[in-house]
């Protein structure tokens, strides 16, 4: 029964009822929720930076899953919004409350940086001026270093919590606040819309519907998300530096991680973002960082060349080619 | 102070080396349909090579240096042409995300190799002679020098020769030139060949023009690209054209502050894109 229902809820997206993707998303919060029951303090700690993480790569999704628009610039939304947490918490003294807000509408307004050069930009020239983004923005932080503390970063920044678990489901909540979102907005007559705009931009145009309208919709979005998640790490964390928000390397690494789970897909990006970080924390102990990064990059271009749609993707279209194969499924009892 | 003359003389050195590397990007792209954003790393692989050759012979002489840089950046375009792109050609985001990804990882390679620390190396040529007023390295002299000979030869090559006609049929319709007996692979081959060559030669000047760090790719890939965009794709005389514009307003901004390299290049990136997306010279088949 079991297996039967999990083969249908991964493999076919067409017949399965509403109902049964409600219980797909029950299971997942189930086990997200009693994760930590079972997990030491420190590996608490890997998996809020996983769910973190996870909300840079579903706000990726936003805007590069469907689309052909590949940023490379994100690190700069979640920089956008970390600063601006940082400052107002410390050097302006603003309560938490209302340093949020701010922060994230900072982070819109970072997104609109980001989207600007999609009005015109297509492929490799989008993506390589959303790539310089960060790179120039890395230069401001460390001039303006009277007000970004400069390669130091800021500390002291105030955290919501100071209880782990209550981190733990605030930032399990956050991400599935966003994959759900991801996922309504795929499902919806946008996401058809983010797929034609994919195939042929003009053809949308030339059909009546302004692709401006959609693209705006999903930068801002995927802004939000990044804000939040850039929001939280801070406070999380309770400092700031350039590597842990916006470093170009943070952008790279939310681009393959996203790409191996799979792009276009939830489930993709939670996975690929849980992958990359529980990488990290493993490989800590054996390799160094330049060393770790450049297997993860090298790992990118592998799956980038070899397996371009991702592993979530692959494995359904492996499971639904064998259930069609085996008829309708397993039917017997488990 | 701003110094007119030397604007003029250092405009006119560096736009020569950034036609060079631009040309090559041009070529690829017309070429293979793909932008290649591991060009800029053929440049700071060139710069390493001439250094390394320097550190271990205990000084190399000019033209060894030069040799080395242009090897290696050879060396580089071909492994990438060959092991990657040639496979997921059909692919262009494949290939662009797959390019960009190669830059980083050759600036982690040689970050773990090398250390973060930047290195300064020898010029190619010492002293210095004065034009108009203005002191000019005879390393620049050179480079300009250098830059020319292969520019134009390079245009010999595409108008005098079977070979070069053999790469403007390619570019114009692959198909056809294929029909006509043309052997694509060996054009491809050949392309990559001169991008790679060309960016190496570049490395020797730019390395001892900035200095040599890992991340050095990423501003001659900017300045390329912007060139590129500016000049419209596929045209050569558009490239050195649009080279020489970038040049001397990226050398009047340096000149004025120095924080702001590679802003200018970046706004004539975006600014062309939005106003005259094919380029002030038309995207025009490979001339």
């Amino acid at each position: 029964m079991v297996r039967a229902y999990l083969l249908r809820l991964l493999t076919d997206a067409d017949d399965l009822t509403n109902r049964e993707y409600l219980a797909g998303w029950a299971v997942a919060i189930a086990a997200l929720g009693i994760l930590p029951l079972f997990l030491t303090t420190y590996w608490v700690k890997i998996f809020i930076l996983a769910n973190v993480f996870a909300l840079f790569t579903i706000s990726w999704n936003v805007v590069s899953g469907r689309t052909d628009y590949i940023s490379f610039g994100h690190s700069f939304l979640i920089g956008a919004a970390g600063y601006a947490t940082a400052i107002l918490t410390t050097a302006s003294g603003l309560p938490l409350v209302v340093a949020l807000p701010l922060s994230i509408l900072f982070a819109l307004f970072a997104g609109v940086l980001i989207f600007i050069p999609s009005l015109k930009l297509r492929g490799a020239y989008f993506t390589f001026v959303t790539l310089m983004i960060p790179i120039l923005a890395e230069r401001l932080v460390i001039r303006q270093s009277d007000l970004t503390g400069g390669v130091r970063g800021i500390i002291g920044i105030p955290n919501l919590s100071g209880d782990l678990l209550v981190n733990y489901y605030l930032s399990m909540g956050l991400m599935l606040a966003a994959g759900l979102t991801l996922w309504i907005l795929f499902r919806s007559d946008l996401g058809t819309i983010l797929r034609m705009i994919r195939e042929s931009e003009d053809l949308v145009e030339n059909s009546g519907i302004n692709p401006l309208k959609f693209k705006i919709t999903i930068f801002m979005l995927s802004a939000i998300i990044a804000g939040v998640g850039g929001a939280f790490k801070v406070t999380y964390l309770g400092s700031i530096t350039i590597d842990s928000v916006l470093y170009l390397t943070l952008s790279i690494n939310i681009v393959i991680a996203a790409i191996i789970g799979g792009r276009g897909s939830v489930a993709g990006a939670v996975g690929g973002a849980y992958f990359f970080v529980l990488y990290e924390a493993y490989m800590r102990t054996f390799l160094g960082s330049p060393t770790r990064h450049l297997l993860f990059f090298l790992l990118g271009i592998v799956f980038v060349s070899l397996f371009p749609e991702g592993v979530v993707p692959r494995a359904i279209k492996y499971l639904r080619d064998r259930s069609d194969e085996t008829g309708t499924g397993d039917e017997s009892p488990a | 102070m701003v110094n007119v003359a030397e604007i003029l003389v250092s405009g006119l050195v560096t736009s020569s080396f950034y036609a060079l590397l631009a040309i090559g990007l041009t070529l690829v792209y017309s070429i293979a349909g793909i932008e290649n954003l591991a060009h800029g790393s053929y440049v700071m692989v060139g710069a390493y090579g001439a250094f390394l050759v320097t550190q271990v012979l205990g000084g190399a002489a000019p033209p060894v240096q030069i040799v080395v840089s242009i090897l290696v950046g050879v060396l580089a375009a071909v492994a990438t042409w060959k092991i990657v792109v040639q496979r997921i050609l059909e692919n262009p985001v494949s290939v662009f995300i797959v390019t960009l990804l190669l830059a980083i990882v050759s600036e982690q390679a040689f970050l773990i190799l090398f250390g973060s620390e930047p290195k300064l190396f020898p010029p190619v040529a010492d002293g210095s002679i004065s034009i108009l007023g203005a002191g000019v390295s005879l390393n620049l002299v050179l480079a300009f020098v250098a830059s020319w000979t292969c520019l134009l030869g390079l245009g010999v090559m595409v108008k005098r020769t079977q070979l070069g006609r053999n790469i403007i049929a390619v570019a114009q319709n692959r198909k056809a030139a294929e029909l006509t007996g043309v052997n694509i692979d060996r054009i491809y081959l050949l392309v990559w060949t001169i991008s790679g060559a060309f960016a190496g030669l570049v490395g020797v000047f730019y390395g001892q023009y900035t200095s040599l760090q890992p991340h050095m790719w990423v501003f001659p890939l900017l300045y390329s690209f912007s060139i590129v965009i500016v000049g419209g794709l596929g045209s050569l005389k558009g490239t050195i054209i649009a080279a020489h514009i970038i040049g001397f307003i990226e050398m009047a901004t340096v000149q004025l502050d120095p924080r702001f390299k590679g802003v200018p290049a970046l706004v004539a990136l975006i600014l062309i894109m939005l106003v005259k997306p094919e380029g002030l010279f038309g995207r025009e088949e490979l001339e």
